[in-house]
């Protein structure tokens, strides 16, 4: 029914889809798996028409069909419910479910309101959404927002429908609801594509699986014919092994040492659920998940960036709350965020002002700028970073990626830190500027500075962690010492399968 | 009480809230002459223009836009209207059709640049403020010209006890609550909440927004006409104190400047609290303070202060209790 074939889609140098293909039959359902980055919410987005590929073929029923609007793909038959929810905060459900095609009176043309409110009562019933049609769509809790967005695709009636990863916020039971429907619909012919990182839904209600590593389409196969260490091995290219306890004598003696950071219990709204970890003097702590599990909220609990509602925050032997990020820097914690867009750089501004900010904002308001100091100091961080720099008065924006996530290195280096905390920070960042990161972050914790990262790159983290814990669903799936062995564990863990029986005792 | 708890959240609270306190206040200070009928039309025909403008910014600030250039264009339909009829000698009608026409047509300049230049409505309309604003000083340099006196008395008076002004009022009203039963009512405001969802949902982001300045045009037209009947004459300066007004009367009336929420009720209550506050302290000064010498001379800056002091409580009011709304919603 759908056929794509080499699929070709580039942001930049980056090659988001590399030859992808994917075939499916009416009355499937297709699983769409790949770790991060892979290129599945890609897909979701070329074929819902908000992406163009670059290269590639799809046809539907045999036809080639060029996709170049929402518009057009509505009506060759496709509907997609997006991760990120299409619908307008500040409509019903009800309006939000007809956008776009409203059902009209025969005379005047006009929106025919009753017809719309059963449609939507029509849907809610149907998907069991706990919400009556006129409530607001921004008064509704993440779950039952997704269950519109689906019942939202559902009602254009499509011939394929693809569902992006639409269950990582939904509850158990609506799970189970929302794939009795999708079982009913496929005997009824409709051809779906679930883009999923749930193993146990994957089993439960997908036929065939197309798997997808960096782009490239890996193999499309039947799910009876597999088992989970085989999708774990399409995806990552590696077969999972049985966890070995061959931990290197450095890593474990670092938790032997004085514990900086105690963080037990900590729960924010519903993004962190109870997690407790403890980071050790010169230690590195990697923080491993899937996006959105929780890391990000995590890490800003910690730094005082957003106000935790339970749970307690030990560090260095004194339980702590940091009401704003001043508090944590005074103590000598440093965050660094892999969205220096947004939470890191003044583009517009010099290096030297980049770096030197953190000095400044410790100080009255109205202190002077030694502005020879500040160029000596400045100077000498560049050095000791290698960043390559025209001239340390040139603007930030002036540096590559890379360059300007080691100026957020040099400017938290002038405090004297205790504990740095990194949110991705290798986002977006080349090879050789990651590694001189990861030196950085090493040298660091020879001086007893202690680091928690936490990285959407799980092979980074294998490589300067000594210990790793797994988010998963706002919980702290896992927790490993790092060894050779551990990859596919980490996937394993990543994906939400239980390791317990792996798991370091007493870790 | 489900029935005040539904008030209560709805978009215009606010303003309906404001109108009812400046009411209260002005029966309180003015007494019974407050609901004379010469009184009740004389305040809703002087602010009739404010009113109508505070609907034609809605309509865009329900599309998460801006615009800066509703007084100019108010004021380019006058100088327009006054110089084809006093000076070519036109017939009031058709010159008061051909300034709705320039009205639309500044509009859909404005809706050009905005929808299909992807200039921001801020930036854009500031700039064609200047430029309307320009062009009405160059039609009409000073301020002259006249209406016809049945143009005037009819804007001024009344059918059936009610201020004629304010059937205009109604006729703008129902053209927008007549075209929010139809999809295009429904898409300004989905462009305005959420752009990306309303693309996704196939919707021309280009071709609403587009709409939606013109409308605004149209609008403004009408009001330049009403302040023609009002003034019965031309002014190449009359509207510019309506820009900002109308904005104000705009968030006093609970439409969120973000865009998709919201609703003309609430402005038009807004514009009409302004107009009470004017109303006011003017008869506060006139029958309490000129009695002071020291005072009577600088009358009218005080006036203003003070007005403007009651504005900001206003707004204040307006935007705290739609913050507290959002408090709520998180809370549930």
């Amino acid at each position: 029914m759908l056929q794509i074939k080499g699929l070709n889609k580039q942001f930049g140098n980056v090659k988001a889809l590399n030859n992808a293909y994917l075939n499916l039959r009416a009355g499937e359902i297709r699983g769409l798996l790949g770790s991060n980055g892979s290129g599945k919410s890609t897909m979701a987005k070329v074929l819902g028409g908000l992406m163009f590929k670059n290269a590639g073929d799809i046809s539907i029923n045999g036809e080639t069909v060029e996709i170049g609007s929402p518009l057009d793909s509505r009506e060759r038959g496709i509907a997609v419910a997006y991760q990120d929810l299409s619908l307008v905060p500040q409509f019903t459900i009800e309006d939000n479910l007809t956008l776009g095609r409203e059902p009209r009176t025969s005379g005047w043309k006009r929106i025919e309101r009753k017809q719309t409110r059963e449609e939507a009562t029509k849907w809610i019933e149907k998907l069991q959404i706990n919400a009556a049609p006129h409530t607001l769509v921004e008064s509704l809790d993440p779950s039952t927002a997704s269950l519109v967005e689906v019942a939202k695709a559902l009602s254009w009636n499509p011939k394929i429908l693809l569902l992006d990863e639409v269950t990582a916020c939904l509850h158990h039971d609506q799970v189970n609801r929302l794939f009795e429907v999708l079982r009913e619909l496929k005997e009824q012919g409709l051809a779906i594509i679930i883009i999923t990182h749930r193993f146990d839904e994957i089993f439960k209600i997908c036929d065939s699986a197309t798997i997808l590593r960096n782009g490239e389409t890996v193999t499309e196969i039947d799910i009876k014919d597999v088992v989970e260490t085989d999708l774990v091995y399409y995806m990552t290219g590696k077969r999972p092994e049985p966890f070995s306890r061959k931990s290197t004598e450095e890593h474990a003696k670092k938790t032997e040492r004085e514990v900086v950071l105690s963080v037990s219990d900590l729960y924010l709204r519903d993004k962190v659920k109870g997690v407790s970890i403890d980071v050790h003097q010169g230690e590195i702590l990697g923080i491993c998940g899937l996006q959105g599990q929780g890391q990000s909220d995590f890490l800003r609990a910690v730094y005082g960036s957003v106000a935790f509602d339970k749970g307690t925050i030990t560090y260095q032997g004194k339980s702590v709350a940091f009401r704003s990020p001043k508090d944590a820097i005074r103590q000598g914690i440093g965050f660094i965020s892999g969205d220096r867009h947004a939470e890191g750089i003044f583009p517009d501004r010099t290096i030297k002002e980049n770096i030197f900010i953190s000095k400044t904002s410790l100080r009255n308001l109205f202190s002077s700028v030694n502005t020879k100091k500040q160029a000596a100091t400045t100077e000498e961080v560049v050095q000791r970073l290698n960043v390559k720099i025209g001239s340390i008065d040139h603007s930030a924006s002036s540096l590559s990626g890379g360059n300007q996530q080691k100026l957020l290195f040099g400017r938290n280096f002038l405090f004297d830190l205790k504990l740095v905390l990194l949110d991705d920070p290798t986002k977006g960042v080349d090879i050789s500027s990651r590694r001189e990161i990861h030196q950085i972050l090493r040298d660091l914790t020879k001086t007893g500075t202690s680091v928690l990262i936490s990285s959407s790159d799980h092979e980074e983290l294998l490589e300067i962690s000594d210990r790793i814990v797994v988010f998963y669903e706002g919980r702290v799936n896992a927790e490993m010492t790092v060894d050779e062995h551990t990859e596919d564990l980490l996937i394993s863990a990543m994906l939400g399968v239980r390791v317990n029986d792996h798991q370091e005792a007493g870790a | 009480m489900s029935q005040v708890r539904k008030f209560l959240s709805s978009a215009g609270t606010s303003g309906y809230l404001l109108l009812l306190g400046a009411i209260v206040i002005n029966v309180v200070v003015q007494g019974s002459s407050f609901f004379s009928t010469a009184n009740f039309t004389s305040i809703l025909s002087v602010n009739t223009p404010l009113i109508i403008a505070a609907i034609a910014q809605t309509i865009v600030v329900l599309n998460r836009g801006i615009d800066l250039s509703v007084g100019s264009n108010i004021t380019l339909v006058n100088t327009i209207v006054i110089m084809l009829s006093n000076k070519y000698g036109w017939s009031i009608e058709a010159a008061c059709a051909a300034g709705l026409i320039a009205g639309t047509f500044i509009g859909a300049i404005n809706g050009f640049i905005i929808a299909y230049f992807r200039i921001p409505s801020l930036l854009a309309t500031f700039a064609t403020m200047s430029v309307f604003g320009g062009l009405a000083l160059i039609v009409l340099p000073t301020p002259g010209g006249s209406v016809p006196s049945y143009m005037y008395l009819l804007y001024g008076g009344q059918t059936l006890g009610i201020p004629n002004s304010v059937f205009i009022v109604i006729v703008v009203a129902l053209i927008w609550l007549l075209l929010s039963k139809y999809p295009i009512g429904k898409h300004i405001r989905a462009v305005g909440g959420a752009e990306k969802s309303a693309y996704t949902a196939g919707i021309s982001i280009a071709k609403v927004r587009f709409i939606a300045f013109t409308l605004a045009g149209t609008i403004s037209g009408v009001a330049g006409l009403c302040i023609t009947a009002l003034t019965a004459s031309g002014d190449p300066k009359i509207g510019l104190s309506i820009t900002l007004n109308c904005i104000a009367a705009v968030i006093l009336g609970g439409t969120r400047l973000a865009g998709g929420w919201g609703g003309i009720g609430g402005s038009v209550a807004g514009a009409v609290f302004l107009g009470l506050v004017n109303n006011i302290v003017f008869f506060f000064f006139n029958n309490f303070l000129t009695h002071f010498s020291g005072i009577a001379s600088r009358a009218s800056f005080i006036q203003q202060l003070l007005t403007n002091t009651i504005i900001i409580l206003g707004l204040a009011s307006a935007v705290f209790t739609q913050r507290r709304k959002k408090r709520a919603k998180i809370a549930t």
